[in-house]
């Protein structure tokens, strides 16, 4: 159970970090934000507080110096230095690392933690020293005793229902007592008689006054695990000590007694009346309860619920064949009616598991900023369509090609500053990565204004390699593709800093996967664009059914650009396994050869689809029709097939295979390439 | 009784026996003729099925174990079996005929005599002898590795 709990707080955790480390980045380019300050601050809070709970006392405490860092800055005691922001993405990757390992028990990182955490201290207690130096007068001037401490007004009404979470109010009483010097008054009036009163509720509310010299976010903590569950209003009265004042005696007396109010205003009274002492910033902090806009859901529970639609539109197509073949008005209307139902469910289930591509980019920022800093090099990072959604399963496969590609341009691609300026370049590089849509598809870029790739080197390593033989012409396009062949890679030297030798082969790979395409475009000393192409969810295409020697095969509408048909007496026209049609040239595949079937003289098809800017027809035997099918994959087992992406099942439980266009033509085409 | 259990699910080839484990058995289905094939695949690949809505391969252990095709008879069953317990890995293993499920005590599981391998099969978890049977226990991690190993 515990576990469980855990589990949730470091995915929460997790989020908070991700949350840090977005705002971080934002502080580090304005550093006057308050409002950036103070999400830090509520990040680090939350760490903190959670942290503790859950049994994470490393993460719990090393986080409190942290945060005491950024509540002096958020009280202009303390200003944003480069220093401190470093230190503090240095602290975020030491959060992480607890996250993962929980207390640290290695003694050698348990001695690093000690410095880390004495440096961050560090930062703290040199500016108390000048800030001491700065003005030793001011505090000495007012007459009553003016030590470092603070008093608040805590005003603490518990909701009736507190009582059920085990909570004791009276602990959280005993906690403020803990921090400094605390007087409790406690209202009794909404209780009610005896023969009445609810044993399990409380009716009982607080007016405490505190004297403490604790910050108020130390206030706030012991209120935090109730923060839903009552009323909070913490106000700063006075910057001093007023409970050993006779004139809070006083009153206070008076306020037990019924007769006056304790509130923020007759206690500010009594403050002043003590001292002459300029107005103190009233401070409040209201604790509203919050409207819940998103519930966070387990993502196997989405997937599960992707699943289950799945099965439903399966089932749907078949009530559809049923219908239309019982050609009963009734059950006609009910399938459509269940029909328009189901594509709206599907849409609906889709795009709950679409989530937005800028929770990864955090991490290319940071790695572009890191990655430039250790190079010497300076780059800004730009991103357009970081709101752009895609499929979850999308994106984390997407995830590890894209940190590869951008480690490329800020390693290999953007020159030093110096080489930049020579070649009249603006000294800084510019990444941008954008995404946008198209279609049915996704598109992203990543851009960079680098030294670009050369062709003729390319070539030369292609060939070197035994990739191509020599003599081939290329276009320039065929030769830049070259790099996604396996086995290619331009360095030498594998850097550690480009992911330990894992070349474009293994992006091309990784994205075609999820059905995606990479394509590479670059000038000489201009730059290179990475275009990659995606869908937007992996497991419902618009499909052509159609038939090859008896089987079922899907190909996916999207390819496809037109359909004709091959008649026999047609096949004069196929020289060297091009056709001739409506005055276009076409390279040919016929099915048949691709599955290793016998070729027949019958009537065929040639479905027309196109790849990158090529188009090429593939021959099948008969088009049966449209067809919106669920791919499933194909299990470990049938996992290196070539051109065939998964399978799907037909309204009458019959299996499909879905061809992945792309796939095919490229396979063949690689074919080719060898011979 | 002493000493941990194994719970095993036997199955015939010919005149011999063999199990698995039973906890990464999920199903154990007759064999209906209704395997869609499925192009360029090894010859051990029989082709995939349809199992309650997901598409699973289904390889056919006499294949696997280079002995000679059978015919198929009402008794021809395909096993479900998932080795690492996610729905990607699961694969069917068409055998003659199922046998039983019995329990044998690890102790009583001795090492496997064979000499050669039995087509891509290279090693067995051990034999056991129920009755007058001897039983080969069958490593399913080590079936889908040598499958993987001899795909590329």
């Amino acid at each position: 159970m515990i576990d469980k709990f855990r589990a949730k707080f470091v995915e929460e955790s997790l989020d908070n970090v991700h949350d840090l480390e977005e705002a971080l980045l934002l502080l580090e380019n304005d550093r006057s934000d308050k409002e950036i300050i103070e999400r830090i601050f509520r990040a680090m809070h939350s760490l903190k507080g959670g942290g503790a709970m859950f049994g994470f006392n490393d993460l719990s405490e090393f986080t409190h110096h942290l945060e005491t860092v950024f509540d002096w800055v958020r009280n202009g005691k303390l200003v944003i230095s480069d220093e401190i922001i470093s230190v503090t993405f240095n602290a975020i990757d030491q959060i992480k690392h607890f996250l993962e390992v929980g207390d640290l028990t290695d003694e050698a990182e348990k001695k690093e933690l000690a410095e880390f955490t004495q440096k961050i201290q560090s930062l703290v207690s040199e500016k108390q020293e000048a800030k001491k130096e700065d003005q030793p007068s001011s505090v000495t001037e007012v007459k009553v005793e003016q030590d470092d401490s603070k008093t608040y007004l805590i005003s603490f009404r518990p909701h009736t229902n507190i009582l059920q979470n085990g909570t004791n109010p009276l602990f959280l009483l005993d906690d403020l007592h803990a921090l400094g010097k605390a007087i409790v008054l406690g209202n009794k009036d909404k209780v009610p008689e005896l023969s009445v009163l609810n044993p399990h509720e409380c009716f009982v509310t607080w007016d405490i006054v505190l004297n403490t010299t604790e910050p108020l976010n130390e206030i706030q903590d012991v209120f935090i695990f109730v923060e839903d569950e009552c009323d909070l209003d913490i106000t700063e009265i006075f910057s001093g000590n007023i409970i050993d004042n006779p004139l809070f005696d006083a009153l206070f007396d008076k306020c037990k007694n019924g007769e006056e109010k304790l509130t923020a205003e007759l206690l500010k009274g009594v403050a002043w009346s003590g001292a002459e002492k300029k107005v103190v910033e009233k401070k409040k902090t209201q604790l509203k309860e919050h409207k819940i806009s998103s519930i966070r859901v387990a993502s196997t529970k989405i997937d599960e619920l992707v699943n289950l639609v799945s099965e439903l539109v399966t089932i749907q197509a078949q009530l559809n064949l049923y219908a239309e073949n019982s050609g009963e008005p009734k059950v006609l209307a009910l399938s459509e009616s269940i029909q328009k139902l189901t594509r709206q469910l599907r849409d609906n289930a889709f795009e709950i598991s679409l989530i937005p591509i800028q929770n990864d980019l955090m991490r290319f920022q940071r790695l572009v900023r890191d990655l430039s800093k250790e190079l010497n090099k300076d780059i800004d990072f730009i991103i357009e369509g970081g709101d752009i959604e895609l499929d979850k399963n999308i994106i984390e496969h997407l995830t590890d090609p894209l940190l590869h590609m951008i480690r490329n341009c800020v390693d290999h691609a953007i020159e030093m500053p110096d080489d930049r300026i020579k070649k009249g370049k603006n000294p800084k590089g510019t990444i941008i990565f954008k995404a946008y849509y198209e279609g049915a598809s996704v598109i992203i870029k990543i851009i960079d204004d680098g030294k670009g790739i050369d062709p003729d080197f390319i070539l030369k390593k292609a060939i070197s390699k035994g990739l191509v033989d020599e003599g081939v012409e290329l276009t320039k396009k065929e030769i830049l593709d070259l790099v996604f062949m396996s086995g290619f890679s331009t360095k030498d030297n594998v850097s550690d800093l480009s992911g330990r030798g894992v070349g474009m082969d293994v992006v091309k790979r990784k994205i075609g996967e999820i059905r995606g395409e990479v394509s590479i475009d670059s000038e000489i000393d201009k730059g290179t664009t990475v275009t990659m192409e995606l869908p937007l969810t992996l497991s419902i295409i618009d499909g052509l059914l159609v038939t090859v020697s008896g089987s079922q095969y899907v190909i996916p509408i999207s390819a496809i650009e037109k359909i004709f048909p091959l008649e026999i007496e047609d096949r004069k026209n196929i020289f060297n396994d091009v056709i001739t049609f409506d005055n276009e040239q076409f390279p040919i595949i016929n099915l048949r050869n691709i599955f290793n079937e016998p070729l027949e003289e019958i009537k065929q098809h040639i479905i027309l689809v196109k790849f990158e800017d090529k188009k090429v027809g593939l021959v099948v035997d008969e088009v049966i029709g449209e067809y919106q099918t669920v791919v499933k994959p194909f299990g470990r087992l049938l996992k290196d097939q070539e051109v065939i992406s998964g399978a799907s099942i037909m309204g009458d439980g019959t299996i499909s295979m879905v061809i992945d266009t792309n796939r095919l033509v490229h396979f063949h085409g690689n074919q080719k390439l060898h011979k | 009784m002493e000493g941990n259990f194994k719970t095993l699910i036997s199955f015939g080839l010919g005149e011999q026996t063999f199990a698995f484990d039973s906890l990464k058995v999920r199903n154990i289905l007759p064999y209906e003729g209704n395997i869609t094939k499925v192009p360029n695949t090894r010859s051990y690949i029989l082709g995939v099925i349809n199992l309650h809505g997901n598409i699973i391969p289904v390889a056919d252990m006499r294949n696997i174990m280079d002995l000679d095709d059978q015919e198929r008879t009402k008794d021809t069953s395909i096993i479900i079996v998932s080795p690492e317990d996610k729905l990607e890995s699961q694969f069917g293993i068409m055998v003659d005929v199922v046998k039983e499920v019995f329990e044998v005590q690890e102790e009583n599981i001795k090492p496997t005599v064979f000499q050669n391998n039995m087509g891509l099969i290279e090693s067995f978890e051990g034999t056991v002898q129920e009755k007058d049977e001897f039983i080969h226990l069958i490593d399913l991690i080590h079936v889908v590795s040598q499958i993987e190993s001899k795909n590329k």
